[in-house]
Order: C-alpha cells, then sequence, then structure tokens
C-alpha cells in the first residue's frame, strides 16, 4: 500500500500562490451561478427594471412558491430521475467498462474493429427519424422508462476515455495473470475493475450527469406526466415562458387573464431544484480519486 | 473458428456493448440517406425519390457559409490548442495540492456543467447588460464609457472563449486528474530518490504518462471540428444578429436557414457534411498518429 | 387511399429493416435488458392498431386521438372532461382522447411522429406552428373532400367559405379552417397614466410618426420610462396596407399584381425609417434586440407605448386585462386577409389516421354541438369554470377558473367553431361578434388561396431566410447606425442568397394559380 502524499514541507510560496489562484478563479467561475441563485428569489418586476442581480434587493420566494405550488409533478420527476439516472448510470459503466478492456488488450484480434464499430458512432447516426421509428415503432417503447436509459447506455465517448485511462494498465499484468490460469472475466472484475477506480469514479460520474441532465429523451418519447424527468421539466418552464411571451401567443388570443406564465425567477429556481442534488453527489465520487493501488501491491 | 477461441473471453466481454451498439446506433443509420432523399413522409425513407445533392446546395450556394466556417473552425482550434492546455495544467495543480483543496475547488469549477447555455445566457447577461452589468459597472469606476457588449462583435472571440472555458474546465480537468491518478506511483517514487524537483516530475512523468489520453481527446476533437456546441453560440451570445460575423457557426447558420421549412432532408444534409469531413480528418490523423507511435493511434 | 395506403411498396423493404430489428430485439432479449414487451413488436410497424379492424363495423366504439398542443401547464383532470365528452359522442359511436404535447416537445414530436408515420387521427396545424404547408408538402395529412361531403356537413355549414381556399392544396381540402379572427386590428397601446398626463390625443394617432410628439415628451420627462417597445422579433404598428406576404422577403402588390421585394415597398421603407430615427433619438431601448419576452417586458410597465394586445378595443380593457394596467388604445388598421391568415388554427386528419371516418365524425359533432365543443374547451361545469348566468340556455356566461386553480383550457380557435364560444372573460359575445364583422369587412388579398409551394427553391428559401433573419432584429428595433447602407446591404445579401429566383419561381406559380382560378 502506498498513497500519493507524502511528507512535504508544511507551506511553500509556490503552494500559496497556487491556492490564491484557485480561490480567484473559483470565485469567478461561482459568479453565473450565484445570479442564478440570486435572481430566483428575485421580483419578476425587479428583474425586468433592473436586470439580474446576485443579491436581490428584497426576498422574493413567489418562484418557488409557483413551482413548488403541485409538488406532486416535481416529486414525480425526482423519483424517474433518480431511478433512471442510478440504472442508467451502473449498467452503462458496466458495458463500457468491459467493452472498453477488450478493446485496450493488445492481445485481443478483434481490437482495431471493434474500436473503429464504436467510434464510427460517434461522428455517424442515422439521425432523429429512424431512431424514433426504432424505439417507437419496433421497440414499443413509448412512454415506458426503458425510453430513458436504453438509447443512452453506451456512447463512443465514454467507451474511448475508458480505453484512455485503461491504456495505463501495463500489459505486464495481463500475461502474469493468464499464466496464472486466470480467464479473462476474471481479470477483468478482480484486476482491472479495482486498479481502475479513478477511471471508474470519472466515466461513472459522467455517465451520471449525463443521465441526470438528460431532457431529450423525455421530450421524445414521453407523453406521461408520471414519467418525465427533471431536467425536461425546467425545458418546459423555460420554453413556455418564451412560448407565451411571444408574438403568435398575443395575435391568436392564447394568453388568457389570469394564466399562470412561468417567471424569469421560475427559470432560475427550477436550475437550482435540478442542479442542487447533483452538488452533493459530486463529493461522493472524489472519494474514488485517489492515486490507484500500486501495480506492485498487486503483482506482490 | 481458432482465433474466435482464443479470444472468446474478451469477445464475451464487449458483447453486450455490440449488441446496444448495434440496436441503437447501427440499426437506425439507413438514415444516413434521407440527405439523398426527397424525404415524403408517406412513402418512408428508403422509398422517398432520390434527388442527388439537392439537399446539401442551400449549404455552398452564395457566400454564407463561408463566414460560419471559417467561425467554427476558428473556435474549434482555439477550443482544442487551449482548452487542452488549461484542462492539463489545472489537473496537474491539483495533483501539486493533494486532496485538502482539490475537493473543494474541483466542485466549485464543476458547477459551471450543471447550468444550462440557456440559464447560463441569462447570466451572463448580468455580466455584460448594457445598463446593469457588472462589466460597466467597474468600467464606469474608471470613468470609462459603458460598452454595448452586445453589439460590438469584436469581443466576442474573448468572451465565448471564457465561456466555453467556464463551462467545460470542471469536467475535462476531472478527467485529466483521473488520468494522473492512474498512474503507478512507484514512478514518482524513482523520481524522489533521484532527486527531481516536483517540476520536474510533472515534466518527465506526469505528462508523459498521460500522453495517449491527451492524443486521443484531440484526435476526437478534431472529428466534430465542423461541429460547434449550439447553446453557447446561441444562447450566449443572445442570438444578437450584430454578433454574427464573429458568432455565426454552422450549427447556427443552418438552424437559420431551416427555421421555416424545417425540412428533415436538408438538415440532414448539414450534418452528414460535418461528419464526413470529421471523419475524413480522424482518418488523416490517426494515420499520421499510428505512424508516429501505434499505441497511441484510436483504431 | 385509405385502402391502398397498407399495401404501399414501402412495406417490403421496410419489412427487411424489421427483420433486422427483429434480430436486434432478439438480441436485447438474451443480454436480459429488453423491456419485457418486445414480444409482438416487429408487426407493429404495419400499422394495424386495435381500432382499425372495426373501422367499418359502425356498432363498434372507434378510438380517436386528437394532438393538439398543450394550452396551460396545469391540466388536471382530463379523464373527466373526456369522460363527459364522450358522452355526447355515443351518437357517432366514438371516443375522443386527447393528447396535449407540451410547448417545448410540440414541433419536434409532431414532426417526428409525422416523419415516423406513428399513427395518429387528429392534429392541430396552422400557418404558425406545426405548419400546415410542410406539412402537405411531405405527404403527411389526408385529403379530406370526399370524408367532408359524407360526414361533415356540420362543418361545411359553419366554416367561412372562403377559407377553404387557404387550406386547399392541388385542389384537394387538406385541413379544416377554425373560426377566427382573420384581420386582428393592429394598434398602439398606451400606458394611460402618461397619456393622461400629456393630454396625448391618441384616438388621432394612425401611424408610427404621429408618435413622435408624444414619444419626445415621454424622453425628455419621464427618466424611468422606456418611450417605445420593439424587441427581437415584434414591433408596433405596422400594417401593409397594399402588400400581402408570399414569402420572407417577397410581396405582392394588390394594386399592380406585381411581386415585390420588401426592401422596395415605399411603405415597409418608411416604417423602418422612422423605427431606426426613433431608436437614434432614444425613444427605443439601446439593447431592443436582445429582448425576447415582449408580453414580459409590455408587463413590466416601464414603457409608454406597446403593441396591440392581439385585437383592438376603444375602451382599452383588452390590453389593460392582458398588459395588468390601465391602458388606452389607438387603431392603425385592418390587415389585408392572405391565406396565411385564414389558417392561425386549422385541424387536418393524419394520413397514418386508422379510422379517418371516426376522426371526421368527431369532428363534425364538434362543430355541430356548441355544448361539446364548449365542454371540450372550458372543461367540467363548478369544476373547471362557474355559470355567472343563463344556466342551461344555449348561451351562458361563464367564468372560468384562473391561475392555478385552473386545470382545464383548450382555445376554441383550435377546436374550430370559435363563434360557438360561451361568453366569459376569454372572450365576450360582443367580441366575437366584432371580429366576425372584421372578417366580412376586412380587404382581401388576389392572391387568397394561394400557398406557395417552396420545394422547387429550397436551397434559395433556405439562404434567403438566414439572411433575412439575421437582419430583422435590427430592423425592428432600428438598430442600425445607417439606414440607407443597410437597405442597401440587405438587398445584397438576399439577392446573393437568390431571393430573384425565388421571385421568379413565385412569379410562375402566381400565373398558373391564377389562370386556374379563372
Amino acid at each position: 500500500m502506498n498513497t500519493s502524499t507524502t511528507k512535504r514541507p508544511p507551506v511553500s510560496w509556490g503552494q500559496v500562490f497556487t491556492h490564491l489562484g484557485f480561490i480567484v478563479f473559483c470565485a469567478v467561475s461561482l459568479y453565473p451561478f450565484l445570479v442564478v441563485v440570486g435572481t430566483s428569489f428575485q421580483n419578476e418586476g425587479e428583474i425586468i427594471r433592473k436586470g439580474y442581480s446576485v443579491i436581490p434587493s428584497l426576498l422574493d420566494f413567489s418562484a418557488y412558491k409557483m413551482i413548488l405550488h403541485d409538488p406532486t409533478t416535481l416529486i414525480r420527476s425526482y423519483i424517474v430521475t433518480i431511478g433512471t439516472t442510478a440504472l442508467g448510470a451502473i449498467a452503462g459503466l458496466w458495458i463500457t467498462a468491459s467493452y472498453a478492456f477488450a478493446i485496450v488488450r493488445k492481445d485481443f484480434a478483434y481490437r482495431k474493429q471493434l474500436s473503429f464499430y464504436v467510434f464510427f458512432t460517434m461522428l455517424f447516426n442515422g439521425g432523429m427519424v429512424p431512431s424514433y421509428i426504432l424505439m417507437v415503432r419496433w421497440l414499443d417503447l413509448k412512454d415506458t422508462i426503458w425510453a430513458l436509459v436504453l438509447p443512452m447506455l453506451i456512447s463512443g465517448w465514454h467507451v474511448m476515455l475508458m480505453k484512455g485511462f485503461l491504456q495505463s494498465v501495463p500489459d505486464a499484468l495481463y500475461e502474469s495473470a493468464k499464466i496464472d490460469g486466470a480467464g479473462e472475466f476474471t481479470i477483468f472484475t478482480r484486476i482491472v475493475l479495482p486498479l481502475a477506480k479513478p477511471a471508474l469514479a470519472t466515466v461513472g460520474l459522467f455517465l451520471l450527469l449525463e443521465h441526470w441532465n438528460d431532457w431529450w429523451l423525455t421530450l421524445l418519447y414521453i407523453e406521461n406526466e408520471n414519467l418525465m424527468k427533471l431536467q425536461y421539466i425546467l425545458i418546459r418552464v423555460l420554453r413556455n415562458m418564451e412560448f407565451l411571451n411571444s408574438a403568435e401567443a398575443m395575435q391568436y388570443g392564447l394568453v388568457k387573464e389570469g394564466q399562470q406564465v412561468p417567471s424569469l425567477g421560475a427559470r432560475m429556481a427550477m436550475c437550482v431544484l435540478a442542479a442542487g442534488p447533483m452538488l452533493v453527489v459530486f463529493p461522493f465520487f472524489q472519494r474514488y480519486f485517489v492515486q490507484g493501488l500500486t501495480v506492485g501491491a498487486i503483482k506482490g | 473458428m481458432k482465433t474466435l477461441r482464443k479470444n472468446g473471453g474478451l469477445l464475451l466481454l464487449a458483447l453486450p456493448g455490440i449488441v446496444v451498439l448495434f440496436i441503437f446506433q447501427y440499426v437506425p443509420l439507413y438514415g444516413l440517406l434521407l440527405p439523398f432523399k426527397d424525404y415524403r413522409y408517406d412513402l418512408g425513407i428508403l422509398n422517398s425519390p432520390w434527388t442527388g445533392f439537392d439537399n446539401f446546395t442551400y449549404l455552398f450556394n452564395g457566400n454564407s457559409l463561408q463566414r460560419a466556417l471559417r467561425n467554427t473552425l476558428s473556435y474549434n482550434f482555439v477550443f482544442i490548442v487551449l482548452g487542452t492546455s488549461i484542462s492539463v495544467f489545472v489537473a496537474l495543480l491539483f495533483r501539486e495540492l493533494g486532496r485538502g483543496g482539490v475537493k473543494v475547488y474541483q466542485t466549485v469549477l464543476f458547477i459551471p456543467y450543471f447550468i444550462s447555455w440557456v440559464v447560463a445566457g441569462f447570466a451572463f447577461r448580468a455580466l455584460l447588460d448594457m445598463d446593469y452589468g457588472v462589466l460597466n459597472q467597474v468600467l464606469g469606476w474608471f470613468g470609462q464609457e459603458p460598452i454595448m457588449w452586445y453589439n460590438e462583435a469584436k469581443y466576442w472571440p474573448f468572451i465565448l472563449i471564457v465561456a466555453a472555458v467556464w463551462k467545460g474546465l470542471g469536467y475535462s480537468a476531472v478527467i485529466y486528474y483521473a488520468a494522473l491518478m492512474g498512474i503507478d506511483s512507484e514512478y514518482y517514487e524513482a523520481a524522489k530518490i533521484d532527486g527531481a524537483s516536483r517540476f520536474r516530475q510533472a515534466i518527465s512523468i506526469s505528462v508523459p504518462m498521460i500522453a495517449p489520453i491527451i492524443i486521443m481527446l484531440v484526435i476526437l476533437n478534431i472529428g466534430k471540428i465542423f461541429y460547434s456546441d449550439f447553446g453557447l453560440f446561441y444562447n450566449v451570445t443572445l442570438n444578437s444578429s450584430q454578433l454574427y460575423p464573429t458568432t455565426d457557426v454552422i450549427d447556427t447558420f443552418v438552424y437559420r436557414s431551416l427555421i421555416d421549412m424545417g425540412d428533415l432532408g436538408m438538415a440532414s444534409a448539414a450534418g452528414f457534411f460535418q461528419s464526413i469531413v470529421g471523419f475524413v480528418l480522424v482518418l488523416l490523423t490517426n494515420y499520421i498518429v499510428r505512424k508516429v507511435n501505434s499505441d497511441n493511434a484510436l483504431f | 387511399m385509405k385502402e391502398t395506403r397498407t399495401k404501399n411498396p414501402k412495406k417490403a423493404t421496410d419489412r427487411v429493416i424489421q427483420w433486422i430489428a427483429a434480430g436486434a430485439v432478439l438480441a436485447v432479449a438474451l443480454t436480459g435488458c429488453g423491456s419485457g414487451n418486445e414480444g409482438n413488436n416487429w408487426d407493429k410497424a404495419s400499422v394495424q392498431p386495435e381500432t382499425s379492424a372495426n373501422a367499418d363495423k359502425p356498432t363498434e366504439i372507434a378510438n380517436v386521438s386528437w394532438y393538439m398542443l398543450k394550452p396551460i401547464d396545469t391540466i388536471k383532470n382530463q379523464e373527466s372532461v373526456e369522460a363527459e365528452a364522450n358522452k355526447m359522442l355515443e351518437a357517432v359511436n366514438a371516443k375522443l382522447h386527447i393528447n396535449f404535447i407540451d410547448n417545448a416537445a410540440w414541433e419536434d414530436k409532431m414532426k417526428l411522429m409525422s416523419a415516423s408515420g406513428e399513427p395518429y387521427d387528429l392534429v392541430l396545424t396552422s400557418s404558425w406552428t406545426n405548419s400546415i404547408s410542410n406539412n402537405v408538402a411531405r405527404g403527411a395529412f389526408l385529403p379530406l373532400d370526399d370524408l367532408l361531403q359524407e360526414y361533415g356537413q356540420d362543418i361545411l355549414k359553419k366554416v367561412d367559405p372562403r377559407a377553404w381556399d387557404a387550406v386547399t392544396y392541388n385542389g384537394k381540402i387538406m385541413a379544416i379552417p377554425a373560426q377566427s379572427p382573420y384581420s386582428a386590428p393592429v394598434g398602439f397601446v398606451f400606458k394611460k397614466d402618461l397619456a393622461d398626463k400629456y393630454n396625448l390625443d391618441f384616438q388621432n394617432i394612425h401611424k408610427l410618426e404621429d408618435l413622435e410628439p408624444f414619444l419626445e415628451q415621454i424622453k425628455a420627462n419621464e427618466p424611468g420610462i422606456i418611450p417605445l417597445l420593439t424587441t427581437k422579433k415584434v414591433t408596433a404598428g405596422i400594417v401593409m396596407k397594399e402588400h400581402t406576404d408570399v414569402t420572407k422577403g417577397l410581396k405582392y402588390n394588390e394594386n399592380t399584381g406585381k411581386l415585390v421585394w420588401d426592401t422596395d415597398v415605399p411603405e415597409w421603407l418608411d416604417f423602418f425609417r422612422v423605427t431606426n430615427r426613433f431608436y437614434q433619438k432614444g425613444y427605443i431601448a439601446k439593447d431592443a434586440a436582445l429582448k425576447t419576452d415582449y408580453t414580459a417586458e409590455a408587463k413590466s410597465g416601464k414603457y409608454a407605448v406597446m403593441r396591440d394586445s392581439g385585437g383592438y378595443t376603444a375602451d382599452g380593457s383588452k390590453s389593460t386585462t392582458l398588459y395588468g394596467f390601465p391602458t388606452v388604445e389607438a387603431l392603425v388598421g385592418y390587415p389585408i386577409i392572405a391565406t396565411g391568415n385564414m389558417t392561425g388554427g386549422a385541424t387536418a386528419i393524419s394520413k397514418t389516421s386508422p379510422n379517418p371516418k371516426a376522426a371526421m365524425k368527431v369532428l363534425n359533432e364538434v362543430w355541430k354541438n356548441p355544448t361539446l365543443s364548449n365542454t371540450l374547451a372550458y372543461g367540467l361545469a363548478d369544476k373547471n369554470y362557474t355559470i355567472e348566468s343563463g344556466a342551461g340556455t344555449d348561451h351562458p356566461r361563464v367564468a372560468p377558473k384562473t391561475g392555478a386553480e385552473q386545470t382545464w383550457a383548450i382555445w376554441h380557435n383550435w377546436l374550430g367553431p370559435l363563434w360557438d364560444q360561451w361568453d366569459s372573460n376569454w372572450n365576450s359575445t360582443a367580441a366575437l361578434e366584432e371580429m366576425q364583422k372584421n372578417n366580412n369587412e376586412a380587404k382581401t388579398s388576389a392572391l387568397l388561396g394561394f400557398n406557395f409551394d417552396a420545394e422547387p427553391v429550397k436551397s434559395e428559401i433556405a439562404q434567403v431566410s438566414a439572411a433575412y433573419t439575421e437582419m430583422a432584429s435590427i430592423l425592428n428595433t432600428g438598430s442600425m447606425p445607417d439606414f440607407d447602407a443597410f437597405i442597401a446591404n440587405m438587398k445584397k445579401r438576399l439577392l446573393e442568397a437568390g431571393l430573384d429566383k425565388v421571385e421568379a419561381e413565385a412569379r410562375k406559380q402566381i400565373d398558373a394559380w391564377l389562370s386556374a382560378a379563372k
């Protein structure tokens, strides 16, 4: 066992500067997010009169009240999102890692073909219509939870990324394991997976985020309110507002007295509600960003 | 048959991926015919009449595309070079700092990833607004005239690059950081015994060790060099047409062209064009990389 | 038509793909991540939903689906409203289900459903959303002439006869045009307190120039107020009195019968030249071209002059209601009725409809029976609206619930029979009568009924669209430094994009259409 941080001088100037640099950098980086949070508490009229601000002159909860007025939709969308995200990320990670493991192996005869097989899908796809026909008419997945999971199970990008990470595992390891009589499955589960924890954590995190942030699949394949994902609800608030404010809506009399129009604050509040939970998840993954077990430790 | 048996184990591991890719990516591929068809919904893609390259002509007639093409290529070039080097640099710094501060910084830098471009567009407005924007207030303190940011195309290459780095840095720094974490620590132990400075270690161990993944990501980005992040160029600029000279890219141009007709054939023609060029470029780059060091090639 | 559809040659080739997909599905099932119900899905593509088998047996209830843009987000008690409506539809042995699609998904989803040949029956189409022309050009809709004659007599009675031309493509009726205001009056809306303060003689304002003295006063004396509201896409008070739009950048002169480019129309040039002057004098917000939410801006109350709120009321009640503060209105004029104005709302039957006859029968009932159309629009009495007076009569006055309480709404002009609407704050009976009067009195275009087919010049149309859209936001807000240079450049750009070719094609089509009409 060996961890990366061995003794070093307690403070060096270089480190102080680096920290300072990061603190400034982070503050700048955080600013737009603070605007989002601030605006979500801002009064609608004030936003239009004074623009967006980090610190609203008085706290206004009406945006949250409007969204949370009927929390069932929101709660359901949280459940759907968490469920599909967990399922998609776990299944996706396994499929991605095992595929990447195969194509990273230099002694695998179909290595090049299968690398190309996955790469090709990164640049070319059949487009929306054939995918829609496949999903809705042939697989009959409209309005099912599977429509939100299956199309995102594997992507060329994640496989390539995983392949990139796994390249740093020395080939000698596989050879010695094979000589010891281990099968490929054993090598993968017993040696590669424990060794590649940072890689798994990274790709796992990315898969998680992608499932969490996805709204497009809901837009395409879900009509049932009960199966809509959180980010889609956010997009819905945004586009609804855009639509109700448009000239067409006025022209054709589509906005009536007393009709609820989502406010500028509401879209920001939705953004906060949608991104919030992921900020809690992130540190959990960071636990695995430690230098992996050394190869020597495994060999020994 | 013999090779099949010999590789059976690995093939079995890859099988779920092969199958899923086949169903969800390869089966719909017949859609690649769409750019060459006059698509009639009632006839289906396969039976719609062929039109040759008719769906492509709007891209190449006239000179509207030139501007978009130039912008797309320039931005992507900068994003690849600058984006990669900043991310690698930050990842190296993360490694130097050890786990203490990294956790916080990493989390903070990752937050922008969650903010969709639409919402980010509003947030940037808070910075750049003519009357209430922070930047103009700061200019005011120094007695400078306010700048109408959304009317001045010349500032936007800089603003868009900042926006892209702002949103993407957390994500890509995590990639390189994870790659650094995957390096066998024995190398560093050995270097320390040799008395190599931390800077020296970064240059001669860290960078070379993650070079393969850097090269791979660059090649993949080259494949996307005709594509751009629509949200960045559409929402952050608030689609202000005065900025088009420096912000119009292929995706926004195509969007504007087809806004009325919504023609699926023409839309897919643009995508096909973007893909095929990227594909050729990747094959070319990959060929060169393979000549230099076959381990780093994609396939 | 319907019968041959199932024997379409496409099916043979589709079958090949089906088999590939079938193999793929099997593979999914093997790896254990299938959905469990894929057992019967490769015969799914041959479009034989349950209902179609019963098409010709009138004793069986046919299910009819109606795809509609979701009017409000808070729709709740759909089942009970539909149950009530379906009681009234028993007469025609049909059951209606409305599939509401969010604004967010509507355009994409409808396009994909039509493009992929998914079965559905009725759908909302119009000149501005789920475009009727594009759908017809792609073969998504069923021609309705025979069905209308056979099952749609009540529809034929109620639709404005002129409107049929607007939905006729190649001699075939492709949709049922809704009753709607074809010539919605264009006007200006003034903030009442400011109009009063400066004794504005608003009733005598009839064009953009007339605003100038008032705007000047506001600019000089009201520091917190922006004189005139225009946004990226919306400007106030523009009416073309002699010209009709043919396509982006191209207009038809009603007097001479000639086609002219926007940039050569004097009225049009004058309007935007004045806008530009207003911008330069500071009457328009400097960042107007960035603004998109017109209504939200108007509601903020920081503008003195705005556009009409979709109509004209002499007492300003319409805009007061929508903008949320006291206003007065000035009338600029009535647009010429052209094809696009008549298709603000329409209903089409999909070519994939399993049961077009039942769909037409349902539509006919909606047009025939005001109780049915109003139930679909307002929902259920006491639950979604209250009856204020005239309960039990043909013309009650109702009050729909509002705000978060509102759990049901479909706009009458999306259903079709707007004139059958029960009196409410959505539209008063007086307002409806006013609309009908305008429809009958407004000038109609010589091109009414002409639909430009963009297909032969779609490459040029795309480029013109890109160029025109780029310049529209600058035009609407007047935010160009030099108007004449801008227009000269615009002409050049439109020419490069191929507007001359579009013009030639339009000329050809119009001549053919005119001679056929004679």
